[in-house]
């Protein structure tokens, strides 16, 4: 019949939308449980706990200890303890450096942000701070009395979270040193990368002037996650966007990928250093000065002294884009003492200062050293930090 | 509420407090002085603090929701790539210039960030950097969605109930 509504639609709309309402009201019903679980289990967690450092800061003998398992929410992923009180990882995570200079009342954080943190007294920690990553729900914990604080020490190797960034060398604000972070490729363990970290630090940066004259400009830092975006052809080839994510959880001024190379292995198949604006690739079997020369590539955007005309013939390279080079009768560095104009910079027909350098054949004799005019182009960049 | 104020207090961070900060990791294509942003890695971390840039390259401009300058910086491609080594016997030296490759550059990101601009004399790209725009878009997908089911229904019942009528 014409002019009949046909209100099956709308009943099928109505139960769509009844099925709907429905099944968002069980949803929500079933979160404020869940969330009330995650509650009870998180008091009773910080509870048991604090009763745990009570009991073994007053009530046991001096040096007393027993390991104990806690329950922890099902979906709390990393618990940090922080001794306020101790030298602790100013650069240990960013997230939890961050929440520790928001909330400085508090000492016990959590991960995620739902769980409040907490402050509980009368604790050290083992490694400051002392993260955990909790293992089906539980994580095992040593306390050990130590007359009037018990100290907090991580049971399970498996459990504890390395910090993801560590300071090898501080010498104060980020925004106004040179930050530098190295990173590891090749290496078996993170040991090794420090060992080799310090070894640069110490021969290059303390060593080699005028960059050792501003060692106090520069903070040093290591991330222990080894490189994984890195290929080695005849040089090390980065994916520049996974390395600049993974360096991002220290102070990054200048990333520092050092590969680990065998150096028999390395004569056999030689592989090249390198260096892309803040990004420096060192193969550590090269000549301990390729990092002192890569840095001034990086940081003084020096040019090679060296010849390479069958290359760099193919580009309209201008003498005014390389600060080191110059052409005659080199005005540039007319006043400058200890120069004078040797043929040949980056093309045979631009002339350098000094007859070798780190910017030449840091690997000759005479290389050791930058020379006036790259030493000063270094300290005029040098001059912007504190 | 807890995970709420804290949101609040880290987007307004890079403002308050030095570092570490809420950073956008970009993942950008060059190609022949073309540029053109690929994704952004938004993160807690830390950025370079850029107190060396060149006079001349590319600006870089981080734009708020009222277009005013949040941040800026100069900024040239990595088309040099400088490669050193010695074999004991030769110099391997050299440099690998390239046209096309893909490079990254670490920014800080603002609660109030629009988008950011990337110039070099005139406007080469535009990227958005609100955190909503997906949201928003996944939110008209899903209208959209629940449209179309609705009137699959409304269609299917009418040709059903015309059926019947006949």
């Amino acid at each position: 019949m014409k002019g009949q509504i046909n209100v099956l639609p709308f009943i099928m709309i109505f139960v769509v939308i009844v099925i709907g309402a429905t099944s968002f009201y069980f949803y929500t019903k079933t979160s404020e449980v869940s969330i009330a679980i995650s509650t009870i289990e998180y008091d009773n967690f910080i509870r048991g706990i604090n009763q745990r450092i009570n009991e073994y800061a007053f009530s046991k003998k001096q040096g007393s200890s027993e390991s104990f398992s806690f329950n922890i929410p099902k979906n709390m992923e990393k618990i940090c303890f922080i001794d306020k009180d101790n030298e602790m990882n100013q650069f240990s995570n960013p997230e939890l450096d961050l929440k520790r200079n928001l909330e400085t009342d508090k000492n016990i954080f959590f991960e995620p942000n739902e769980y409040p943190s907490t402050k509980l007294e009368f604790f050290e920690v083992s490694d400051n701070p002392l993260c955990i990553k909790p293992i089906n729900n539980k994580i095992s914990l040593k306390f050990e009395s130590l007359g009037n604080k018990t100290k907090i020490i991580a049971t399970n190797e498996k459990e504890i979270e390395e910090d993801k960034c560590i300071a090898l060398s501080y010498n104060g604000d980020v925004t106004e040193k040179i930050d530098v972070v190295f990173l590891g490729l090749g290496y078996d363990n993170s040991k090794e990368l420090t060992n080799d970290a310090f070894i640069y630090i110490t021969n290059i940066f303390k060593d080699v002037y005028p960059i050792n004259s501003n060692f106090n400009k520069f903070n040093f830092y290591q991330i222990n996650e080894p490189v994984e975006n890195c290929q080695i052809t005849n040089y090390i080839k980065c994916n520049n966007f996974e390395v600049k994510k993974q360096a991002s959880v220290c102070p990054n001024d200048y990333i520092i990928i050092l590969t680990n190379r065998n150096k028999i292995l390395n004569i056999a198949s030689p592989i090249r250093s390198s260096a892309i604006q803040n990004l420096i690739k060192v193969n550590t079997a090269d000549n301990i000065l390729v990092l002192a020369h890569e840095f001034g590539h990086g940081f003084g955007d020096l040019a090679d002294e060296y010849v390479d005309d069958t290359y760099y013939s193919k580009f309209d390279l201008k003498v005014e884009d390389l600060p080191n080079c110059d052409k005659l009768p080199c005005e540039s560095w007319d006043n400058v003492n200890g120069t004078s104009c040797y043929k040949g910079c980056t093309l045979s027909n631009y002339y350098r200062p000094t007859k070798n350098s780190i910017m030449n054949f840091y690997f000759k004799e005479g290389g050791d050293i930058f020379g006036p005019v790259n030493e000063q182009i270094l300290i005029e960049k040098f001059n912007l930090y504190k | 509420m807890k995970k709420t104020l804290f949101l609040i207090i880290l987007i307004m961070f890079p403002m308050v407090y030095a570092q570490p900060s809420n950073i956008n990791v970009l993942n950008i294509k060059y190609n022949n002085e073309d540029i053109k942003v690929l994704e952004k890695f938004n993160t807690i971390g830390y950025y370079p603090d850029r107190l060396i840039q060149p006079e001349e390259g590319y600006l870089l401009k981080i734009m708020s929701t009222e277009n005013t300058i949040l941040y800026s910086f100069r900024f040239i491609p990595p088309v040099n790539e400088y490669l050193d080594g010695w074999d004991g016997n030769y110099n391997l030296g050299g440099i690998q210039t390239a046209n096309k490759f893909n490079f990254s550059l670490t920014i800080p990101s603002f609660d109030n960030e629009k988008e950011l601009i990337i110039e070099n004399g005139k406007e080469l790209t535009k990227f958005s950097l609100q955190k909503e725009a997906k949201i928003k878009l996944f939110a008209w997908l899903l209208i959209a969605l629940l449209i179309g089911i609705l009137l699959i229904i409304v269609k299917e019942v009418r040709k059903k109930s015309t059926k019947l009528k006949n």
